[in-house]
């Protein structure tokens, strides 16, 4: 599979379960590559928490806490790139 | 005239408010979710109550505010999963960190905490000696 279809895969993953499972019933703006998600309240400390599992359960990763930080988590594309880079 | 070093603290406050729901949602307790984020005794005293879910937020709350007070106190990035919250004699929460950084086990945290059926809240202090 080449870079970019990696890429949008985890993409799409974390996206669908932000959304599905997350951001349920929240008035929380659409979410695109660049939305600003703990600025705008859609991740808080527990579904960050909620993410890092998902996260790890889905991509076969393991989060450490010194990477449990903003900046891995302030946007969808920052979690992307956060994921990419631990699968290696 | 060279500006003054702004002093280091040695007193913070953290506080958290959390829906109850939010963990009504992920019951039971025997699930992935709150194996990562409770300690097993914290499981036990919250599963010893009639409505648990109100008490795995207000233990959430509680690790939350000390995560935040802790995190703005010392240098080094702490997980929240590190602090565990227990109860004494009398039913008063305490919380304690659990993990290896030498500079935040000098750390001494006290903690409050408060709910209704809806929503649980807790506010900690923590203070690093001198």
């Amino acid at each position: 599979m080449t870079e970019s279809g990696s890429t949008s895969i985890i993409e799409s993953s974390l996206k669908n379960y932000i959304v599905k499972e997350i951001a349920v019933g929240s008035d929380s703006p659409p979410i695109g590559d660049d939305t600003k998600l703990i600025e705008s309240g859609v991740l808080d400390s527990l579904s960050i928490l909620k993410l890092v599992m998902f996260i790890e359960e889905r991509f076969g990763v393991k989060v450490g806490a010194d990477e449990v930080v903003p900046e891995n988590f302030e946007t969808l594309g920052a979690i992307v790139e956060f994921v990419r880079q631990k699968k290696g | 005239m060279p500006m003054a070093k702004e002093p280091r603290a040695w007193i913070q406050i953290g506080v958290d408010i959390e829906r109850v729901e939010r963990f009504r949602k992920e019951m039971p307790p025997s699930g992935h979710f709150f194996s990562t984020i409770f300690t097993k005794r914290e499981i036990e005293y919250c599963v010893s109550k009639v409505d648990p879910p109100i008490h795995f937020a207000g233990t959430f709350a509680a690790k939350e505010a000390a995560h935040k007070a802790v995190n703005r106190l010392t240098t080094n990035r702490i997980l929240i999963t590190s602090f565990e919250v227990t109860h004494g004699k009398d039913g008063a929460p305490n919380v304690s960190y659990t993990g290896k950084d030498s500079e935040t086990k000098k750390v001494d945290i006290k903690i409050s905490v408060s709910h209704t059926t809806e929503d649980a809240i807790a506010i900690a202090l923590a203070t690093l000696p001198s």
